[in-house]
């Protein structure tokens, strides 16, 4: 198997040098395979939506590292929906060569990058697209093709990035359910100002100061939420989505006290289409804490308490469900030989348009076996909100997984 | 310079108890000037690199395995940093701690998730938890810096499980009030000022857990290691035991190898 895999990188670069020379120092190849059963216990309500599907996802993962100071990971992922077409799908996660000296990494390929402090949604973090099909919980991302470029100083770490080529979210199809009726047409996105090639650009900087951490970034590109246009084609409604090109900076600030952190996101937006399809500036946040109680019962586990409040200036007319939202939540982690782990949570919109409740529960069943459910309910979302169109879709995901 | 200070006042306390004996120790000065001379004998190891298997047994006898390796480099006038990558089990692999430790004051901790590609500041509060489910606390693990305790000197036996060698029996009493313990028991040998066997006691001053060092191995003619590190707890029955392999001295670690950047690489 590794001489096969040497075999195959040898062919990925450049053929100039003698074999020994690219011949990595240490290679690694891991997959696993994911078993998921979806249950949406309310009535559909648009035709071709069933009460339950399935899927089973694959993803690989090739490492090889060299001693001089560079490396390479390749993450295919390759998903079957046994009901809906638009789910099944396929996406290169990363597909990247980093190479690094004392004070400075580098990479070019398809990367994942993380941007956040916080736990109910990560405003700030837009360097890659939501994979929305495989994680309506949003924590899954697209592989994003970039260039980045690591300083490290006294000062801090500052990131540059240039992004060559944009990501569209992934949206259910007609048998898909979490959808609008009709579900979206995929072949007539549009990007307003370039095309899905126009190049976006962001730099951030951060830093540790004893106990504070704090970031801060700029970003020029298109938004990673779409909003909807609502056109008549025929006599027939349809819905397209579309992304704007937009201006942003933002940050982040998290105290790290005793056994409280607090957590604080915020960024300044131009250029998005807001609800009533007006472009404008506007400014979000989201502000909170998490306070873990160590060894709660006994000796048996820590118990996490969440709260954070989501603001947006644009309130009603926001295109993200979190605009006056209370997020609280606990999360129980048993710390015992099988990593048993449960998030409950709940968020509830201060303006009365619902509430959202949330459950991650993920335990080992032996050394390379997992189990979870996730699953969320959506309640008395307002005529015409985010929540409204999600009213009969609440669902719950069991899912298994094998590495190997 | 701070190990020039404790060079100098280690001295000033042998040189005070050897030239005058008028001047005796009380149990507790007697305590810090040993664990201050343990202590120097750690000094100078520039960076360390091992690689760990831990067996988590419970009282039904049930094994689980984890697997972990660590990087640990010697700061000047601070405490260590230290990188700990998990192995296996699977769904863990990848999971990487990057720890300040301060001989004032918290440590600074960060957390990499891989799935995510998150780096997570963590409260190092938690020096009480388990640590990924075994009988080892954190701070158990962390590295054992003079300022986080204070010391009593109890009395010289012969080492546990060794007759033939001579040990000193201290007691260390956390300063950090997040600490699990009341106090800690040690065996020490008197010869070599290896750790022989640790008692552990709760918050209630009751014996909590039991830790018995073995296979001690000497490296670069001056450190000695122990190898082979076994946890019994006294409440639950279950067993952590630690077995070390590939411990290697002075492998030219950097402190670039020890911040957030390098923690995401970390494998």
């Amino acid at each position: 198997m590794k001489i096969v895999l040497n075999f195959f990188l040898l062919f990925l670069l450049t053929p100039a040098a003698s074999y020994s020379d690219f011949q990595p120092n240490f290679i690694d190849f891991e997959s696993e395979i994911t078993i998921a059963s979806w249950l949406f216990p309310e009535s559909p309500l648009y035709n071709g939506q069933e009460h339950n599907n399935s899927s089973i996802a694959l993803e690989s993962e090739l490492y090889a590292e060299w001693s001089k100071g560079d490396n390479i990971v390749f993450t295919p992922f390759i998903l079957f929906d046994n009901q809906d077409n638009s789910r099944s799908h396929f996406d290169i996660r990363e597909a990247i060569y980093s190479w690094y000296g004392d004070d400075w990494e580098s990479s070019i390929g398809i990367g994942q990058v993380f941007w956040g402090v916080t736990e109910s949604k990560n405003l700030v973090d837009i360097i890659n697209q939501f994979d929305a099909v495989y994680d309506p919980l949003y924590k899954t991302k697209l592989g994003q093709p970039l260039v980045n470029l690591t300083l490290i100083r006294g000062s801090g770490y500052y990131e540059f990035y240039t992004l060559p080529y944009f990501r569209e979210r992934t949206s259910p199809g007609k048998k898909g359910r979490l959808r609008l009726d009709p579900e979206f047409s995929k072949d007539s996105t549009k990007f307003e100002g370039g095309s899905q090639w126009t190049p976006e650009l962001a730099i951030r900087w951060s830093n540790s100061f004893s106990d504070y951490d704090i970031s801060l970034h700029s970003f020029f590109g298109y938004s990673r939420a779409p909003s909807i246009d609502i056109l008549l084609v025929n006599g027939k409604l349809k819905y397209e989505q579309n992304y704007q090109r937009i201006r942003q900076i933002g940050g982040t600030f998290q105290k790290t006290s005793e056994a409280t952190l607090y957590k604080l996101e915020w960024l300044a937006k131009d250029g998005q289409k807001d609800g009533n399809f007006r472009r404008g500036g506007y400014f979000a946040s989201v502000l909170g804490f998490e306070h873990t109680l160590y060894k709660l019962i006994g000796n048996l586990g820590d118990l996490g308490l969440l709260m954070e409040y989501s603001f947006d200036s644009r309130r009603s007319r926001s295109t993200d469900s979190l605009q006056d939202d209370i997020f609280i939540a606990a999360r129980l982690t048993l710390n015992d030989s099988d990593d048993t782990q449960m998030l409950l949570g709940s968020i509830v919109d201060l303006d009365g348009d619902g509430q959202m409740y949330q459950i991650d529960f993920g335990k080992r069943l032996n050394d390379s076996l997992t189990f979870g459910i996730k699953g969320a309910i959506y309640q008395n979302g307002k005529y015409n909100s985010n929540l409204y169109v999600l009213r009969q879709d609440s669902w719950l995901e069991i899912n298994l997984k094998q590495y190997f | 310079m701070k190990i020039f200070i404790k060079l100098i006042l280690s001295i000033m306390i042998l040189s005070l108890s050897c030239v005058s004996f008028s001047l005796a120790e009380t149990p507790e000065e007697k305590g810090l000037r040993l664990a201050i001379e343990a202590d120097l004998t750690g000094e100078g190891f520039v960076d360390t690199t091992a690689q760990s298997q831990m067996i988590l047994r419970n009282s039904q006898g049930e094994e689980s395995i984890r697997e972990f390796s660590s990087k640990t480099l010697e700061v000047e006038n601070d405490g260590d940093k230290s990188i700990f990558i998990f192995h296996h089990p699977k769904d863990v692999k990848g999971t990487a701690t990057l720890t300040f430790t301060h001989k004032a004051g918290p440590d600074d901790q960060w957390l990499y998730l891989p799935a995510l590609k998150r780096v997570k500041r963590i409260s190092s509060d938690n020096r009480s938890g388990a640590f990924v489910g075994s009988e080892f606390a954190y701070e158990d693990l962390s590295s054992q810096e003079i300022e986080k305790y204070t010391y009593k000197w109890i009395e010289d036996t012969p080492c546990p499980g060794d007759e033939q060698s001579d040990c000193y029996v201290s007691e260390s009493y956390p300063v950090e009030k997040s600490s699990g313990y009341t106090r800690r028991v040690s065996w020490v040998d008197i010869d070599e000022h290896r750790v022989r066997k640790i008692d552990f006691y709760d918050r209630k001053n009751k014996l909590l857990k039991t830790l018995v060092f073995s296979d001690y191995r000497q490296y670069l003619g001056k450190f000695w290691n122990a190898h082979i590190l076994k946890m019994v707890n006294h409440n639950t029955g279950k067993e952590t035991d630690i077995s070390i392999s590939e411990t290697k001295y002075q492998t030219g670690l950097k402190d670039s190898d020890f911040n957030r950047q390098s923690l995401k690489r970390a494998r």
